[in-house]
């Protein structure tokens, strides 16, 4: 989100030095951590729930070990030392004036660019996967909303 | 880093966003044809703003209805 400026230091600035410096540089590592541990949890869940409580198709393992891996090499990213710390920003232009990233480092190449690479992946296969549910849910919700006095309900 | 793996990286910044963008394309355009060729109830197809925020705000985010419109199913656990 930094990258594109959505989350920066200057946001919370007005919060002081150490907020700031909390919310941009401590933060994001520990909600790192948080998400792979969550993204963990559901896959042993459903390794151990499955022909039990539940039955899951291939792509709910798909789905899910796409996150993890997205994740893992976004943290990897982050947590470890980068190449180089420029005077200004360092731009990453994956489509010109459209898609383009600003970072304040330059992250280690190799983590970098398959956290690239994978999370391409993952956006290619959210409307074949249910992960369609980020925008049908919205979709579905406001239908039904709109509709609930004509249903009775 | 090797020539032929920085030529692979610079792949997946230049070229493969666009790869992408025409498969998730390609992905919604497959998925949209399928909802859209369901069978229809008979219900209008419009879609009130108002009513649609209100749900989604009160009922989906805040839970309004979850534990009011089925007293029973509660009360009866106690």
């Amino acid at each position: 989100m930094r990258g594109f400026h959505i989350w920066s230091a200057e946001m919370f600035s007005p919060l002081g030095e150490g907020m700031a410096e909390f919310m941009v540089h401590t933060l994001p590592v520990y909600m790192g951590w948080l998400f792979i541990a969550t993204q963990f949890l559901l896959l042993v869940r459903r390794g151990v729930l499955e022909n039990r409580q539940l039955l899951s198709f291939y792509n709910d393992y798909l789905a899910l070990i796409l996150l993890l891996i997205t994740t893992i090499l976004g943290q990897g990213m982050r947590i470890f030392p980068p190449e180089a710390i420029p005077a200004h920003t360092y731009s990453v232009v994956f489509i010109p004036r459209l898609v383009v990233l600003h970072l304040e480092k330059v992250p280690s190449f190799h983590w970098f660019f398959l956290h690239v690479l994978f999370t391409q992946l993952f956006f290619m296969y959210i409307p074949f996967s249910k992960l369609v549910h980020i925008f049908s849910g919205v979709i579905s919700s406001a239908l039904y909303g709109s509709r609930r006095t004509e249903y009775g309900i | 880093m090797n020539g032929a793996i920085a030529l692979l990286y610079a792949f997946f910044v230049e070229k493969l966003p666009y790869i992408t963008i025409a498969v998730f394309l390609v992905g919604v355009g497959l998925r949209t044809n399928r909802w859209m060729s369901a069978p229809r109830d008979g219900h209008g197809s419009s879609v009130s703003i108002f009513s649609a925020l209100k749900y989604i705000i009160l009922d989906v985010i805040l839970f309004r209805t979850c534990f009011t419109s089925r007293p029973a199913v509660y009360s009866s656990a106690t």
